[in-house]
C-alpha cells in the first residue's frame, strides 16, 4: 500500500479532498495519514500531492509484515515464549535471562 | 477622502459616485491609496479613478465592498471588527509566543527529487547488466556444451562483467548519496513535524481568540441587526449577509471608506451617520 504523510495544513487539507474524491482508492484514513491502495490511479494522486507540496508529503511503499520470512527465528519465539509467560510482572529482560532470548539491546542494535 | 472619477471630484466622509462605474475599480483605488501607494494609472480605464484617503484595515477585506450578493464569514468578521477597536483576548500573549516560535523554524528545501531519479536510473542500468551478464554465460555454457569456438563469448563475457563491477561501483554511490539525503529528509520532517503541531496549535488559539470577540461583541451586533432587520431573528448571525456586513462595519473603527451598494440607506450621509465611519455609497 500507500503510506502518505502530510506534514503541512495545507497538504492535509490536499488529502482529505483526495480521500473524500476518491474513496475507492482509500484503504484507511487517520486524519493527516492515509493508506492507499496500490494503483496507478493512487500513484497518480500521490505524485500530485507532492508536486503541489514538495517535503510536506511523505510517501512510502508498505509491505505487509510476514514474521516468517523478515524475522530470525529466535526473535519469533522469544516473543511468543513471553506473551505466553506464566507471570505476568515478569519483565523481558528478566525473563530473557537464563534463557536462549535474545536481550532488547540486542534486538535494538539488529536491523531486520 | 477625496474621490476623483473623471472629472468629477468629491470629498468628505459621505460620497454619493453618480456614474455608473464598477465597483471593484473603485475598492482597487482605495487599496492603492494611502501613503507610497501611488497612483498607477488604473489600466487606461475611462473615467480614471483616483481615491485619496487612509489605509484599509483588515475589516476592509470582509466588509469593504457591502452588497446584496455578498457572502460573509460573519463571526470571523466580528472577531476582525474587535481587532480594529483594540479590543484583546486572554490568548493574545499565547498567538504571540506560537507566531514568534513558528517563525523561528525554518525548514529548507532540497532536491531529493533528483537523487531518487538518479537512483531509480542506475539501478535500472545495473539490473540490465546482470541479465547481459547472465545471457552471456547462458550462451558461453551452450557454445561449449556443443563443442563450439568460445574465444569471442568469453571475450564478450569478461567485458561484460567488467561493465558490470563499474555499475555496481556508481549504484554503491547513488544508494549512499540517497541515504545521505533520506536522512537529511527524515531530520527535515521532525522539523516539520514540529511546526504542523505548532500551525495546529496557533489555528486553534486564534479560533478561542475569535469566539472571545465574537462573545463581547455579539451583543452590539444583534443590536445592530435589529435596527436594520424587519424581521425579528432568533440568531443574528442568520440575517442576510448585507445586514450582517453592515453591523460589522456599524462596530469597526476605520478611516479608509467601505463601499455600499445596498439599498438601506437613503444617501451616502445617512450611511455615514449610521457606520460611524467613512462611505462611498454607488
Amino acid at each position: 500500500m500507500l503510506l502518505v504523510i502530510t506534514y503541512s495544513r495545507d497538504a492535509r487539507q490536499s488529502l482529505r479532498n483526495i480521500c473524500r474524491t476518491h474513496e475507492e482508492i482509500v484503504r484507511r484514513q487517520f486524519g493527516r495519514v492515509a493508506l492507499l491502495g496500490e494503483t496507478e490511479f493512487a500513484a497518480f494522486q500521490v505524485i500530485r500531492l507532492r508536486e503541489k507540496h514538495g517535503e510536506a508529503v511523505q510517501v512510502e511503499q508498505t509491505d505487509p509484515f510476514n514474521e516468517f520470512e523478515r524475522v530470525p527465528d529466535p526473535v519469533r519465539e522469544a516473543a511468543r515464549a513471553y506473551e505466553d509467560r506464566d507471570r505476568a510482572a515478569v519483565p523481558y529482560t528478566a525473563f530473557a535471562a537464563g534463557r536462549e532470548f535474545p536481550s532488547p539491546e540486542q534486538m535494538k542494535e539488529t536491523e531486520l | 477622502m477625496i474621490c476623483r472619477i473623471g472629472s468629477v471630484v468629491r470629498s468628505g466622509q459621505a460620497v454619493t459616485v453618480e456614474q455608473q462605474i464598477d465597483a471593484e475599480r473603485i475598492r482597487a483605488a482605495i487599496t492603492r491609496s494611502g501613503p507610497g501607494g501611488g497612483h498607477p494609472s488604473d489600466c487606461g480605464e475611462e473615467p480614471a479613478v483616483r481615491i485619496d484617503c487612509a489605509d484599509p484595515t483588515p475589516v476592509h477585506e470582509y466588509v469593504g465592498h457591502i452588497r446584496p450578493e455578498m457572502g460573509l464569514r460573519a463571526r470571523t468578521a466580528l472577531a476582525v471588527a474587535g481587532r480594529t477597536r483594540g479590543l484583546d483576548t486572554p490568548h493574545d500573549e499565547e498567538i504571540e509566543r506560537l507566531e514568534a516560535e513558528l517563525s523561528s523554524i525554518t525548514v529548507e528545501e532540497s532536491d531529493l527529487e533528483d537523487h531518487r531519479e538518479a537512483l531509480a536510473d542506475e539501478r535500472r542500468k545495473l539490473q540490465r547488466a546482470r541479465e547481459a551478464v547472465a545471457e552471456t554465460r547462458g550462451r558461453l555454457a551452450a557454445s561449449r556444451e556443443h563443442g563450439l569456438e568460445t574465444d569471442d563469448l568469453e571475450a564478450e563475457l569478461r567485458r561484460r562483467i567488467q561493465e558490470l563491477a563499474e555499475l555496481e561501483t556508481t549504484a554503491t554511490a547513488a544508494t549512499q548519496r540517497h541515504e545521505q539525503h533520506q536522512a537529511a529528509a527524515r531530520r527535515r520532517r521532525d522539523q516539520r513535524e514540529r511546526r504542523f503541531a505548532l500551525e495546529d496549535e496557533l489555528e486553534n488559539r486564534r479560533r478561542d481568540a475569535r469566539r472571545a470577540l465574537v462573545d463581547q461583541l455579539e451583543g452590539e451586533f444583534a443590536a445592530a441587526v435589529r435596527e436594520l432587520s424587519e424581521r425579528q431573528l432568533d440568531d443574528p448571525f442568520e440575517c442576510r449577509p448585507a445586514l450582517a456586513g453592515l453591523a460589522v462595519a456599524r462596530l469597526a473603527e476605520y478611516d479608509a471608506p467601505i463601499v455600499l451598494e445596498t439599498s438601506q440607506f437613503e444617501s451616502a450621509a445617512a450611511a455615514r451617520a449610521w457606520l460611524g465611519g467613512p462611505v462611498l455609497k454607488l
